[in-house]
């Protein structure tokens, strides 16, 4: 199947060529009538010698597939994620998220298995807040040179989402511009209104949790692997995050929406500067206190309220430019 | 063929007149024609001229398919001549099209159709409207599309990738997945080419990238889930989910832009768009489906942060936290 068509005096391969009549290269036999296929498979398919940018870069081998791995992005409780891209001439770009902790080798499984049940669930806003899970490549064994093998999961690449919470809150040490803190607790609590449409707790939205897209005021949720459904206890927590967990929750408590909303007011909370207009600051305070009277705990009923309390403070919405300030 | 001229006036004239017809009144065929029969063709050829001294192929394989009929529909009532217009603004001077109709090997007539390269306005809708949208397409969730890879891959030949080892563009419209392997029997029963075994789907698809940049359009979201990770799995990044067909002819030509370096990056190339009299809307849904794919190119404004650092063997301790 994959052999080039030889020549009939002497059996050298002919080259790539789409002329009905050629000259072999090797005895100058004049061929006549080479037929409409004048080449082997073998000779249409250029062999892969990498990308130029790509050398020296350190290679590992998912699941079959190898990719080069372009640095690292950040590292989690268990995992470390890396940014990378598939080995071929048709790229794709990824996110690597490898075990670091050999322990916790059964909570990158249950985001894999997690995050394949959320993107065929129905709930209401589907084909909108799927497409915002980080998606799914491909998961198994991590082969890599000289050291010993660990699993990864490979997720697409999000372009244009390069910052996580923590980060913003490094860089912005005396806190950001609440207008800011409003749509990035906007677009959270969208997505976290469909997870729970869906049944099910995302049990750890802690600021490395949260990525950002500064200029399209986006908002996505990574770090799946706590996530549950309703009503089954905590499997894990984040220990260098262990303030923003409501003690019952960090105890094994199921993980539940206001558990969720809980976490994420707290989150923001680190981001924010401590004077804050007072409708907002009364309401992300509430949101912070899992014991305190009249909280919501319905991602979409607290986004409405998140609305009044902006436009209380603000006036009506504007877009309000956020950036992320350069080597930061 | 390809030594027509185009004209947008020309070609507005054709697509406008037929705006309002129903499709049986534009797409008239009702079996392949006979000039699209890929049986015993050799080579499409896209060749230089006077006229057109730098040619660049183009091909656009539509899958005509149940609801995927729509593209050569719309693209047949307004978007080629625009689409040509982009091009030419895209600095590919002299574009030669090609028009493929994709069904199903399986269950239809018709399931390969070919036209030819041309320049020419008129031509270049001919071969389009000759197109037999037979609507059919198979059951399994597959179609031929491995077919039309072939056809592009052995049977043409462009003088933009002989003479100067560039390569054209293969643009291929589809919601389901190729068929995993190229058959031996359905070859040699549509094209009249004598293989010694099956090709697997993934040898075409490498052959196809010597003379093409090949890409994949998915219509819409709704149609992505089944199948965008089997066609990532072969063509990576270079699978482009819109969010309405619609926009095929300017994703199509936003590609060839990035790629030919007609837009400095993605912002550019959104400015261009907002210029030409794009409504935000739109523009929104053709950036989010470029954005993937000129981020892999490095063209949609820069990088995260990283740092050098091994990957991790999986011997560390700590880690969560367990109740």
């Amino acid at each position: 199947m994959l052999t080039a068509l030889k020549c009939p005096n002497c059996a050298a391969p002919l080259p790539p060529s789409a002329e009905t009549v050629t000259v072999c290269p090797y005895c100058a036999h004049t061929i006549t009538g080479v037929p409409a296929v004048p080449w082997g498979s073998r000779l249409l398919r250029e062999p892969w010698a990498g990308r130029a940018e790509d050398s020296g870069k350190q290679r590992v081998v998912v699941a079959g597939r190898p990719y080069v791995v372009l640095g690292r992005l950040g590292q989690g409780d268990g995992c470390d994620v890396f940014l990378g891209r598939l080995d071929a001439r048709l790229t794709e770009m990824v996110a690597l998220k490898v075990l670091r902790v050999a322990d916790d080798a059964d909570l990158l499984n249950r985001e894999w298995e997690m995050l394949g049940r959320l993107s065929s669930s129905s709930a209401r806003g589907a084909d909108f807040f799927a497409g915002l899970l980080p998606q799914r490549v491909t998961h198994g064994r991590l082969v890599t040179a000289g050291r010993r093998d660990t699993r990864a999961n490979v997720f697409r690449f999000r372009s244009g989402f390069h910052h996580t919470l923590s980060q913003v809150i490094r860089a912005y040490p005396k806190g950001i511009d609440p207008r800011a803190g409003v749509w990035m607790w906007k677009r959270a609590l969208e997505m976290l209104g469909w997870v729970h449409a869906s049944g099910y707790a995302h049990a750890a939205v802690i600021p490395d949790h949260l990525l950002l897209h500064p200029r399209d005021h986006g908002v996505t949720l990574v770090g799946w692997s706590a996530a549950t459904r309703l009503g089954r206890p905590l499997v894990a927590g984040s220990s260098r995050a262990r303030e923003l967990y409501p003690d019952a929750v960090w105890r094994g408590a199921p993980p539940s929406p206001a558990s969720d909303l809980t976490m994420l007011a707290r989150s923001l909370l680190k981001a924010l500067p401590p004077s804050l207009p007072s409708p907002l600051a009364g309401l992300l305070r509430r949101c912070a206190d899992p014991t305190a009277a009249g909280r919501v705990d319905d991602a979409w009923a607290l986004l409405e309220q998140v609305t009044d309390a902006s436009r209380a403070a603000f006036g009506p919405p504007t877009y309000v430019p956020f950036h992320m300030p350069p080597r930061s | 063929m390809g030594y027509g001229s185009y004209s947008h006036a020309a070609h507005e004239a054709i697509t406008s007149a037929r705006a309002s017809l129903p499709r049986q009144a534009v797409f008239k065929q009702t079996a392949c024609h006979p000039l699209m029969n890929p049986s015993g063709v050799r080579f499409r050829e896209s060749r230089d001229s006077a006229t057109h001294p730098a040619s660049i192929g183009v091909v656009f394989a539509l899958d005509v398919t149940g609801s995927m009929g729509e593209i050569p529909d719309q693209i047949a009532r307004r978007e080629l001549p625009a689409f040509m217009t982009s091009l030419m603004d895209c600095g590919v001077r002299d574009p030669q099209v090609l028009f493929m109709a994709v069904g199903d090997a399986y269950s239809d007539k018709a399931p390969l159709q070919v036209g030819q390269f041309e320049s020419e306005a008129e031509k270049m809708d001919q071969w389009l409207t000759w197109s037999f949208l037979e609507g059919r397409g198979g059951a399994l969730g597959s179609e031929s599309y491995e077919l039309a890879l072939y056809f592009a891959a052995r049977h043409t030949d462009m003088d933009c990738f002989r003479k100067r080892g560039e390569r054209g563009y293969l643009f291929m419209t589809g919601d389901e997945s190729p068929y995993p392997r190229v058959s031996r029997q359905q070859v040699k029963a549509l094209i009249g080419d004598e293989l010694d075994d099956d090709l697997p789907v993934e040898v075409i698809i490498q052959e196809v990238q010597r003379s093409f940049e090949p890409f994949f359009l998915i219509p819409d979201q709704k149609r992505r889930a089944r199948c965008e990770r089997g066609w990532r799995d072969l063509m990576g990044d270079n699978v482009i989910c819109m969010e309405d067909p619609a926009d095929t002819c300017t994703v199509a030509a936003g590609l060839v832009a990035l790629c030919e370096g007609a837009a400095a990056d993605l912002d550019a190339l959104a400015r261009r768009l907002e210029a030409s009299g794009m409504g935000r809307k739109r523009l929104g849904g053709v950036m989010r489906a470029l954005t993937p794919f000129a981020a892999t190119r490095g063209l949609a404004g820069g990088w995260p942060r990283v740092e050098e650092a091994p990957v991790p063997d999986g011997t560390d301790g700590g880690g969560h936290h367990r109740p």
